[in-house]
């Protein structure tokens, strides 16, 4: 899969240089009404045109306290601390017409740490994949851009599972391992939108409908996302280029609630550059909570996320 | 099989006749396929070569958009490399090749210029033949590949006008929606094992009714 995305993104980066000739002059980053749209992490920009984005992000869960397993007195591969995370994202999105763009992304999220009870406590450890997709423009107007999008994704999981280890050992299996690898392959169709009230402020929504596979082995389900991410963009009034984001969504995709069922919410702020035709440089924060079937409550994850994406 | 096969020959026939926009067309290439997702113990999957020839038939739905039906036949399959102690390195060991009688039905989108494309669709496959090969000597296969699969294609082509009919080069991704075996890998779990791989094509396509009269 990632073989295949670089490729694809090589031959497609060659079309683009062929298209982005045509208008030099233009102003390239998403703007409806005056309005600069910042992009988020968690969900796709509405607007079609061809772009390259690389986000890269570094995450730290709530305390957790997992208990590991009871041995007579004793508890063994307990684990309680936080556990970190780096994440990357990159996506490179080709415009075909001003109604149809396709798009690719590669997504990695790792656990780091050296600390052995970190390293063995329950959960994800690593976690690729990518997607590939359409974009379709609904409708455009002055203040609104509507699209619709019909993508694939593929992921791999490696989860930490100790205690599932242990029953492997018990039970003689020849081939105990502490990771388990899961693919997980899902179908999502999603309709996607802007709304600029004025040049100043903006929002930006989604929804989602996935269906396939889950991290959980033997189940495949439906899945929904859905959010919006409010905007204001200083620039138009105070000539400070700079936009700041505020959103909440809910998702059940199985990128965000890792192997185990349910929603997680997630609460993001962002603050943008606004000032460039051609690039945007953002960082965004995002709090959201995740269940993990080891311990009785939520896990919280805090992610701080670079956001750089350049437009063709 | 075949009387479903035929009746879609009729059907489209009789629809590309009766459009005046309508483009056949052949075209063949390399398929670099491989499986993904569960693997054997110490295994993992690399890609095989194959060939896929075809023909198509293009019927156009609005000034930028078609609808393309493409028979044709697909080499696909993958390698199994075996972690194996007397080597530092993954061992070639076994290629499994399955050839298919595929049927992509994909939509495509051409830009203003008209010159490049962007297409996106399913292919229904049929396996007709599969072999399991170590060192060029077949095998027993002792794993059931499901006869049908159905995949998303995703790709982009550039059309080269060679006056009356045109030549196309393109390149599509196919990702796998179905797991090809149902047979459990331990204790009651069922594989997650798909098709994926890149397809680099070129074909010749000319209109049926003669744009210039």
């Amino acid at each position: 899969m990632k073989k295949y995305i670089l490729i694809s993104i090589i031959l497609v980066l060659g079309l683009t240089k062929i298209w982005a000739q045509e208008n030099k002059n233009q102003i390239k980053v998403p703007v409806l009404n005056g309005h600069h749209f910042l992009t988020a992490s968690h969900f796709k920009s509405s607007f079609i045109n061809t772009s390259l984005q690389a986000n890269l992000g570094f995450g730290a869960t709530s305390v957790l306290d997992i208990p590991g397993i009871k041995v007579g007195d004793y508890h063994i591969f307990g684990f309680k601390g936080r556990i970190m995370f780096f994440n990357a994202h990159v996506e490179y999105q080709q415009r075909f017409t001003p109604w149809m763009a396709m798009y690719f992304t590669y997504d990695m999220t790792g656990r780091v740490g050296t600390d052995m009870s970190m390293i063995l406590a329950d959960g994800v450890n690593t976690m690729s994949g990518g997607e590939i997709g359409i974009i379709l423009r609904l409708m455009q107007s002055k203040k609104l851009n509507l699209s619709t999008k019909i993508n694939a994704q593929n992921l791999t999981g490696n989860f930490i599972n100790v205690l599932e280890y242990v029953e492997e050992i018990i039970d003689n299996n020849p081939n105990p391992s502490v990771i388990k690898k899961v693919p997980a392959m899902s179908l999502e169709v999603g309709l996607l939108g802007a709304y600029a009230f004025n040049p100043t402020y903006g929002i930006q929504f989604h929804g989602e409908v996935g269906y396939g596979e889950s991290f959980e082995r033997g189940s495949s389900d439906a899945y929904i996302s859905g959010g919006f991410s409010a905007e204001a963009d200083l620039r138009p009034s105070t000539e400070i280029p700079l936009g700041f984001g505020l959103g909440y969504s809910i998702s059940s995709a199985p990128e965000v609630v890792m192997n185990n069922d349910g929603y997680s919410n997630l609460i993001n702020a962002k603050v943008g550059y606004t000032g460039s035709k051609e690039f945007e440089l953002g960082l965004q924060y995002t709090l959201y909570n995740i269940h993990i079937n080891s311990i009785d409550d939520d896990g919280y994850i805090n992610n701080i996320m670079l956001m750089l994406k350049f437009y063709f | 099989m075949k009387k479903s096969l035929l009746t879609i020959f009729l059907l489209l026939s009789v629809c590309l006749i009766g459009h005046s926009q309508s483009y056949v067309g052949v075209f063949g290439g390399i398929n670099n396929s491989k499986l993904s997702g569960d693997a054997p113990v110490d295994a993992k999957y690399k890609s095989l070569i194959g060939l896929n020839v075809g023909a198509q038939f293009d019927l156009k739905l609005t000034k930028s958009t078609s609808l393309s039906i493409q028979p044709s036949y697909s080499q696909e399959g993958t390698k199994l490399f075996y972690n194996v102690s007397y080597s530092k390195d993954l061992v070639d060991s076994l290629s499994l090749r399955l050839n298919y009688f595929s049927l992509p039905l994909l939509f495509k989108m051409t830009s203003t210029n008209q010159r490049f494309y962007a297409l996106a669709g399913v292919e229904t496959a049929y396996l007709m033949s599969k072999e399991l090969k170590s060192k060029d000597i077949s095998q027993d296969l002792d794993v059931s590949i499901m006869e049908m699969n159905v995949s998303l294609q995703f790709g982009a082509g550039l059309r080269i006008p060679l006056g009356y009919p045109r030549l196309f080069i393109e390149v599509r991704y196919t990702q796998g929606l179905v797991n090809i075996t149902d047979d459990p890998l331990k204790a009651n779990i069922l594989p997650r094992v798909k098709s994926s791989g890149i397809k680099a094509l070129a074909g010749i396509e000319i209109p049926l009714i003669n744009p210039n009269k």
